[in-house]
């Protein structure tokens, strides 16, 4: 599946943004994953948690990076990965075309996202971005929107360490079920 | 309520006995590529694991063919990522084609009701009586289906419980209010501990799931249950199925390159809706109208928050103790739609979606979970004309894709909903309440919450929309027009085929399916031993 990810590009869900652009995608710049990141992740590449880790910010506020300090970006990371692949093709699908599209900054020029690097983005113009998509008059950046914050969320309450965020006690102790 | 602290004491039923692990094959381990048995049930949830006890105990020979992990009591730690990853399809990721449903179910051995909230209700009568109206089912109305009811309440101990939680109280209390009737939600558990994680794998084995009751009670007579196993298709000859072609999944949940053919005279399918259909599909099955797939129906859910001054502890106690089905019928069978309201539980992760949005306000919505309480609104779907439900194709690589439009039949019962929720929770005592909805604000009375509500705009993505009863796709029913399996489910264009789940249901049901299709299927398996004791 890795191998033909961009191929995506040329179908399906955020087709009409792609169409909004009104150039062929064969004339599109993506960005090149680099190589060294990949081999930790099953699903996201370089580009995909550069756009992660910029918005997990902005998404979870204060609550980030939170009692995991150097560990969060990793944990999160690693949790949104497994989560993704766990999916069934037609949303995987869906995802790769939502990563690519923002992962290119052609194409992030006409989906109404900053086109300077993600990692670069300032807090407004990322804030800007998700306020647009959340607002959005079609229903494919209004989907976008949602999945972003719910793969981050998600994979950020999961975790054990962050749970007094959500006043939560954690469930209670279990001893090893007897033979 | 008082909080458990601590879990002590509690054996695992499958390490403790050896005369039920010894039938259990992970199927990356048979040594054999091919398998046989006098019957084959493919999927262990509801309808799975009812079918296999009855047979077993008839003494036919039954293999059980799972597509999940076989996860039991010591796997279960009340833990969000690893019920998720363990024991949801998709890693409770699945959704809707557009992305405006999320969908729970399970994927493991016992499927659903390993990690359902436990509520058990009969089939109400309107549904029955509207099934045999419309699509002539024959010989399941009240009176039919009271015997099986009770078989089946009697064995999995289903009683109305009474150890209710503050999240619970709150619908109880807001219904007294405004003298709306509710009642206690009948569960099927056994010495329960009321911790409230009976969506991650009950830990104290009191949910009287199938992995705890039917499945090993079937083991030790004898049936065999091969897990971790995908089937891939039915191998289809002469309108009979001559095989069932599998593929072992790792324990990545990865294809592996190990195919296995299972081989019996007679095949129940029993892999839930959605996971049921695509596989009928997959498997070119005869289907002259085109029908399979289609009519798939989920209750859509939808949710309002209410922040109290008291604390609520919504992430403890049974689940679901209370509902109301005051307005589930009010306008008739068919008309603008009904809906049941319960409550959810709310665990961080799950609530994070829930509550919808990001920043400063989620932050504070999340901090605040102690004191906030959630109710839900289970939406009647596929009784009127205007509710057709989802048709379920396949992706490229033979994945189920569940398209379910959602349009302004459902949006006008949706948008009844909220107000009569948020009604419910101002009266029960709430501070502020918020419909879950991607613009919804906080409203501190039920006049400024009707009036701000009406500003709202209802559509996909803006609205939260869950499902966790996943119903139809294969109806039961002499109308041929709609309808592919008979009123003793089995499949009218095949001669071996049954169909035992909730993917029969011609519409959705209007309440939580688990006992409707424990009772349904207890009727059609024990037909069907009868049948074939007379051969």
């Amino acid at each position: 599946m890795k191998t033909s990810r961009r191929d995506f590009l040329k179908v399906g869900l955020l087709g009409s943004a792609v169409l909004l652009a009104g150039s062929s995608l064969s004339a599109l710049s993506l960005v090149k994953p680099s190589k060294n990141d990949l081999q930790h992740f099953s699903f996201l590449n370089s580009a995909d948690t550069q756009l992660l880790l910029a918005l997990a910010p902005i998404i979870l506020k204060a609550n980030y990076p939170g009692m995991l300090g150097k560990e969060a970006e990793q944990r999160l990371l690693i949790s949104i990965d497994n989560q993704i692949s766990s999916l069934g093709q037609h949303s995987q699908k869906q995802l790769q075309q939502l990563f690519d599209l923002l992962g290119s900054s052609t194409l992030r020029y006409f989906a109404g996202a900053p086109t300077i690097d993600w990692s670069l983005a300032s807090n407004d113009q990322i804030e800007s971005f998700l306020e647009g998509w959340k607002n959005s008059m079609f229903a494919l950046k209004r989907t976008g929107y949602a999945a972003l914050c719910k793969l981050i969320t998600m994979s950020w309450y999961t975790q054990p360490e962050n749970f007094s965020q959500a006043s939560y006690p954690g469930p209670p102790k279990i001893y090893p079920p007897q033979e | 309520m008082k909080i458990v602290p601590e879990i002590r004491g509690i054996s695992d039923p499958y390490s403790a006995k050896k005369s039920i692990v010894k039938q259990t094959i992970n199927a990356n381990q048979l040594e054999t590529d091919d398998i046989s048995a006098d019957i084959i049930i493919i999927g262990t949830g509801a309808g799975g694991g009812t079918s296999a006890e009855i047979l077993a105990q008839a003494g036919l020979k039954v293999l059980m063919i799972e597509e999940g992990p076989l996860k039991t009591t010591r796997d279960f730690k009340m833990d969000e990522q690893k019920a998720y990853a363990d024991l949801y399809q998709e890693n409770a990721g699945r959704g809707t084609k557009d992305g405006g449903i999320g969908i729970l179910q399970g994927r493991c051995v016992g499927g659903t009701t390993v990690v359902n909230w436990t509520s058990s209700f009969r089939t109400p009568s309107p549904t029955l009586d509207y099934w045999q109206k419309t699509f002539q089912v024959k010989g399941c109305n009240h009176s039919d289906m009271v015997p099986w009811f009770e078989q089946m309440e009697k064995r999995l101990n289903i009683m109305p419980w009474h150890g209710v939680n503050e999240n619970n109280s709150v619908l109880k209390e807001g219904c007294e209010k405004l003298n709306i009737p509710w009642k206690a939600i009948p569960r099927n558990v056994k010495g329960c501990w009321n911790l409230g994680y009976c969506g991650m794998g009950c830990p104290t084995n009191a949910k009287q799931s199938m992995l705890v009751t039917t499945i090993p009670d079937a083991l030790e007579h004898g049936a065999t249950l091969l897990y971790q196993a995908r089937v891939e298709r039915l191998l289809i000859k002469n309108n009979k199925i001559t095989g069932v072609e599998c593929i072992a999944l790792d324990d990545k949940k990865h294809k592996t390159s190990k195919k296995i053919i299972a081989k019996a005279p007679y095949v129940i399918l029993a892999a839930g809706a959605i996971n049921g259909p695509a596989l009928m599909l997959r498997s070119n099955a005869p289907d002259p109208n085109k029908r399979i797939g289609k009519r798939t129906f989920l209750h859509p859910t939808v949710f309002s928050f209410a922040q109290f001054d008291k604390e609520i502890s919504p992430f403890y106690g049974a689940p679901q103790s209370i509902y109301s089905d005051h307005f589930q019928w009010k306008n008739g069978t068919t008309g603008p739609l009904g809906y049941k309201l319960e409550v959810p539980p709310l665990h961080p992760a799950i609530s994070s979606i829930m509550l919808m949005g990001h920043g400063s306000s989620h932050v504070d919505e999340m901090s605040k979970l102690n004191n906030t309480h959630a109710m839900l609104a289970l939406l009647r779907d596929g009784f009127d004309d205007d509710s057709i439900g989802a048709s379920v194709t396949l992706s490229d690589n033979g994945s189920p894709i569940v398209d379910y439009p959602m349009n302004d039949y459902l949006f006008d019962g949706i948008k009844r909903a909220y107000l009569s929720m948020a009604e419910i929770q101002f009266a029960a005592g709430a501070k502020r309440v918020r419909p879950a909805h991607q613009h919804g604000e906080w409203f501190d009375s039920y006049e400024s919450f009707k009036e701000g509500f009406h500003k709202l705009e209802h559509k996909v993505s803006n609205n939260l929309v869950g499902s966790a009863h996943v119903m139809g796709g294969l109806p039961m029913g002499e109308n041929k027009e709609f309808c592919l399996v008979d009123s003793n489910c089995k499949y009218h264009y095949l001669d071996n085929l049954w169909v035992f789940d909730g993917s029969v249901f011609p519409t959705s049901i209007g309440t939580n399916p688990q006992l409707s299709i424990y009772a349904l299927v207890c009727k059609q398996a024990t037909n069907l031993v009868k049948k074939l004791q007379e051969n």
